[in-house]
């Protein structure tokens, strides 16, 4: 029966990411005019895991979006400590709790991620009502995350070397309408136009076409391709500025993954978003978990 | 004498306006000819099961809210060798993939090695690592031993997936509703031919895959139709020995099938495997009648010698009442037919009765009248149509018998007890199929030699659903709940000797809780704890893509489902496996917040049709046999009726009586086969008892002479009028379908016994009981 078993994973790998050489930890970047398209991706993915800042915290709701329009809810608590530590190669260290549904609260997932882009994270989960921590195997990158509509590398693995780069235009990005709420983001928002295609190959995608803000280098819109050359998923990510002492840090509020095969959505709104809180690493240890305070 | 005005009425008004007839049938015909062009082949599987059948609705529950309603199966078997090579794991993996691009895929039903929810799982002391079985196909030996030894150690896939002999591998996918099964059948025959090669064959079974190769047999019916026409002809060659005699029968016939099918398409039917087969009967039964008034035609001019007007208006005048009789008692079939709860019999049941009524015109009112414009036959013609055969021989003989006090009392005495024997043969009657695959088509059938294949490799043949609902969301995150599934579970397994494995929620959870403490197999079991069976089953939902789970349980965790794998889908297995199930849940079944509901999959569904084969078979021939009576008292009186009645109802339990000793396994398709066989089978004792009593009216000068002169005549017509019908239908029998071949075998053997009945026992009555209003 064991074999049977399909099980978690992902949720302990939310937003985790990569250190990059080329970019120093806690300090913001934006992208420059003449840059190329490969350097203004390794800003994107600097700043889609925050690793400007030494820490984050937010609360995020997951909705699930059947065909027919009716829903389902998650919610969960999100800690982020930022370390860039060369001497035990530690990039930073994340903490999920689910608050909702009741039924688990408490459960929860700490993930340590590396510097070292070959070291695999560590993952363990604490299972409150049998009161255990299990030490679990990180999700494969073509794996869902949060059992959503998106793939575990698309929100937390994929690296800057997963993918090669084409730069193919600059174009006020026309807007998204969101399938949840009805509203328009990012109407008019100036962004390069940039191609990527897999490294591995085949893949379940052949490429994907995304947007970059030219104003905070977060990206905007994913055109997802399959490997017939068909369009068959799209990712939006909703961005805010957050003040945090003088410094404008760029942060995802909103992620929307739409299938357009089984026309399932699957959204994330991030709530209550904070930076540098100073936050203790203490709080990211096994020890930690095992004491709720949600 | 109101009869006999209204013959006189009728029959010389239908040659006094015989243009006016004939422009009449042929605008008729072009007309119907042009709604015919409309007709298409299109087989319905639905058409084979009782849809309203309590466990149809279940299984519609469970296609709507777990899928699975085109779920197909696709087995790579590696001809020498094993699967433990790169070629064969590319095959699996490309094949999956191409599967996932499809358009209308149901992703989250996607089953094989590669599949995106098929997992190795392994467990350690601090915790467990899970990764996809095959992500990518092994490029070398050594990853071949890898994938290889997580096969082994993963009971969901060896055996389910990978055969236990390493011989095949297995991909299940299901496809939205709104993807049409031909369209589903068309893309894995295009995966069929593009991956085969010379050692790697590719077997694919599913719903959508017999309804694929039905409708691709469906067509060749047309060809089928030909073979009838041509071996018809040649009957009635050997029958008339004139074109007229053969071109006349045909002409009206096909007029009568003509019209039925234009009815059929106006209606809205399709041409699918039932309703098919009602233009053979038709054109069959059309030809039968037709050679009644031809012989009845030749038999006039032979004796008067007058125009054929004349003969025209006297063989409708004579003809009349036993025709318009006879056709009547071959609507009552498709009548009472069309109340039994499966499209298939409905259908059928429309198209023949729509054919049956066309016959009426093509018979009573084309052949007359077509006859009036033809100049009386040559001496010639008429000699040879009366010359004197081996039939005539064979039908002189059977008159003798009944003629001779001695003889005729031992073939009504045996005739009784062979219809007493036959009694036994009948409770020996097997209800429900039980070969492997589907009864619709052969055993050597590609699609059943697939679903062969696939039975024994992967030992998945006949799936059982117990359907579970919870009375509220999230009924399933409940210690009690699971202990009440897995209850059911052990039961059936240990109850019932043709289950072979179960699988629900119960045993993923139990899995889960195996994987927490480090796969002691002691921890296989359901926790205590609701809270416990919620973060199970939340971490199995973080895991997989949207629909993953689906299968096993809904999203908001209000409805599951059992699934319970038996070794056969015999009469006896579905009977003990359904009541067994039964009694637990009157007895163990407590837990208020769930309610379980039985029986869906295809054991659920023959179960269904078993149920209603059996009390329909009986219904249906009480309100068939009844009818026929009826109409049969009204036409000949009470002495009459019951003379024609009761020999057609002791063959009727004859032909039973046989099947039981033979053991043949009834399903769906008998009913139509007794319905029809009782009400096609009186024509012929209608056809012999009106002959009598023409030649008693005609001066006859005994019963004696007017029976043999009523066996030379109109016994020949019966004869040949049996023979028609049985070729007709028997043509059935080289179809490449099963369920037609079975039908056609059946009622062209019921058929054939009984006009070879009627002219062996019906003599013998007459001559016993000498009924009075022969004379009349």
């Amino acid at each position: 029966m064991r074999g049977k078993i399909v099980f978690l994973i992902m949720a302990m790998l939310l937003f985790t990411g990569l250190a990059y050489a080329d970019l120093e930890y806690h300090k913001v970047y934006k992208p420059q005019a003449g840059m190329t398209a490969d350097q203004i991706m390794e800003i994107k993915y600097f700043n889609k895991y925050s690793l400007f800042a030494n820490d984050y915290e937010s609360v995020g709701d997951v909705v699930f979006m059947e065909k027919d329009g009716s829903t389902r809810n998650r919610r969960f608590l999100r800690q982020r400590i930022i370390l860039g530590r060369a001497s035990d190669d530690v990039s930073y260290k994340d903490l999920v709790m689910f608050t909702e549904p009741t039924s688990v609260k408490g459960l929860a997932t700490l993930t340590w991620n590396y510097m070292n882009p070959k070291r695999d994270q560590d993952v363990w989960l604490w299972l409150p009502s049998l009161r255990k921590i299990r030490k679990v195997s990180a999700s494969q990158a073509n794996d869902s995350f949060m059992g959503g509509d998106f793939t575990a590398e698309e929100i937390t693995s994929r690296r800057f070397t997963d993918e090669t780069y084409k730069l193919i235009g600059e174009e006020n990005f026309k807007g998204y309408t969101s399938l949840f709420d009805g509203k328009v983001y990012h109407k008019d928002e100036p962004c390069y136009v940039i191609e990527c295609v897999p490294v591995r190959s085949p893949w379940y995608y052949s490429k994907r076409i995304t947007y970059v803000s030219k104003n905070f280098g977060g990206n905007i819109f994913d055109e997802i391709y399959d490997p017939n050359g068909k369009l068959f998923r799209t990712i939006f990510r909703g961005w805010i500025i957050v003040d945090v002492g003088g410094n404008k840090y760029p942060a995802q509020n909103w992620v929307e993954g739409h299938d357009l095969r089984t026309e399932h959505k699957t959204i994330i709104i991030f709530d209550e978003i904070k930076f540098n809180q100073g936050l203790s690493e203490d709080i990211f240890t096994q020890k930690t978990l095992m004491r709720q305070r949600w | 004498m109101f009869k006999k005005g209204f013959l006189h009425w009728f029959s010389h008004g239908l040659i006094r306006y015989r243009y006016g007839f004939l422009a009449l049938c042929l605008v008729i015909s072009l007309f119907f000819a042009y709604h015919v062009k409309d007709l298409s082949f299109n087989t319905n599987l639905g058409d084979f099961y009782p849809l309203k059948h309590p466990y149809l609705k279940i299984q519609n529950r469970l296609n709507e809210i777990f899928g699975g309603l085109n779920q197909v199966s696709i087995a790579i078997e590696v001809k020498k060798g094993t699967i433990l090579n790169t070629k064969t794991f590319d095959k699996v993996w490309q094949i999956t993939n191409e599967l996932y691009l499809t358009e209308g895929i149901n992703a989250g039903r996607v089953v094989s090695l590669s599949a995106r929810k098929i997992k190795y799982v392994e467990a350690n002391e601090e915790g467990f690592s899970s990764e996809r079985m095959m992500n990518e196909p092994p490029k070398g030996q050594l990853e071949i031993e890898q994938l290889k030894e997580k096969i082994l150690r993963t009971p969901i896939v060896y055996g389910p997936i990978v055969a236990k002999d390493f011989k095949a591998t297995l991909i299940q996918a299901d496809f939205e509703s709104e993807v049409s099964t031909r369209k589903i059948f068309y893309i894995l025959q295009d995966i069929k031919k593009r991956y085969e090669d010379e050692n790697h064959a590719i077997h694919i079974s599913g719903h959508p895959v017999l309804q694929g190769w039905l409708d691709h047999y469906l067509p060749r019916m047309s060809r089928l139709f030909l073979v009838t026409l041509l071996v018809m002809s040649y009957v009635l060659w050997n029958v008339f020995r004139s074109k007229r005699g053969v071109f006349l029968p045909l002409l009206s016939a096909f007029m009568a099938t003509l019209w039925g099918l234009g009815l059929t398409a106006m209606f809205g039917y399709k041409l699918t495997p039932a309703t098919v087969l009602a233009p053979f009967l038709v054109f069959a039964l059309g030809v039968s009648h037709a050679v009644q008034f031809i012989k009845r035609y030749y038999e006039y001019v032979s004796k008067h010698r007058q125009n054929s007007k004349a003969a025209a208006i006297n063989i409708t005048r004579t003809l009349f009442i036993p025709a318009f009789t006879g056709l009547l008692t071959d609507g009552i079939a498709p009548f009472t037919l069309f109340f039994v709860p499966l499209g298939m019999v409905k259908s059928l049941a429309v198209a023949i009765g729509f054919g049956i009524l066309s016959i009426f015109f093509s018979t009573v009112i084309l052949v007359p009248n077509l006859l009036s414009f033809m100049k009386i036959p040559r001496r010639l013609e008429v000699i040879k149509e009366e010359r004197t055969t081996l039939t005539n021989r064979i039908l002189s003989y059977f008159a003798q018998l009944a003629v001779n006090k001695r003889t005729r009392h031992i073939v009504i005495a045996m005739f009784f007890a062979l219809t007493i024997i036959s009694l036994f043969g009948i409770s020996q009657i097997i209800i429900g199929d039980k070969r492997p695959g589907t009864s619709l088509l052969y055993s050597k059938d590609p699609y059943n030699q697939a679903e062969k294949f696939i039975s024994e490799k992967f030992a998945s043949s006949d799936p059982y659903y117990i359907f579970v609902e919870g009375r509220t969301e999230d009924a399933f995150l409940n210690s009690r709940v699971l202990k009440e599934m897995d209850s059911l579970q052990r039961y059936l397994e240990e109850n019932v000797s043709g289950v072979g494995r179960s699988l629900s929620l119960v045993e993923y959870v139990k899995g889960m809780n195996m994987l927490m403490f480090a796969g002691d197999r002691k921890e296989f079991r359901i926790p205590e704890q609701d809270k416990t069976i919620a973060e199970y089953l939340f971490l199995y939902s973080l895991n997989g893509f949207p629909g993953d789970f689906d299968p096993v349980v809904n999203p908001s965790y209000q409805y599951a489902n059992i699934k319970v794998d038996l070794k056969d889908h015999k009469y006896t297995t579905i009977n003990d496996v359904l009541a067994k199930t039964g009694e637990w849940i009157e007895k163990e079944h407590k837990a208020k917040e769930i309610d379980f509901a039985y029986a869906g999959g295809n054991i659920g569904m023959l179960a269904a049709v078993n149920q209603t084969v059996r009390p329909m078979l009986t219904v249906n021939s009480l309100q068939t046999s009844f009818l026929v009576l009826f109409c049969l008292l009204l036409a000949y009186g009470w002495a009459g009726g019951w003379l024609l009645f009761l020999p057609l109802i002791f063959r009727t339990l004859l032909v039973f009586g046989i099947l039981g000793f033979l053991k043949v396994g009834l399903t769906a398709e008998i009913i139509p086969v007794v319905a029809l066989g009782i009400g096609f089978g009186d024509d012929f004792g209608i056809y012999i008892m009106s002959r009598v009593m023409d030649e008693l009216q005609e001066g006859a000068l005994s019963l004696k002479d007017a029976l043999v002169a009523a066996m030379s005549t109109s016994g020949k017509a019966v004869f040949f009028t049996g023979l028609c019908l049985t070729i007709g239908i028997a043509t059935w029998m080289i179809s490449p379908i099963l369920m037609q071949a079975r039908l056609g075998a059946l009622l062209g053997f019921f058929i054939f016994f009984n006009a070879i009945g009627t002219l062996v026992v019906m003599p013998s009555m007459i001559m016993t009981v000498k009924p009075k209003f022969l004379k009349r």
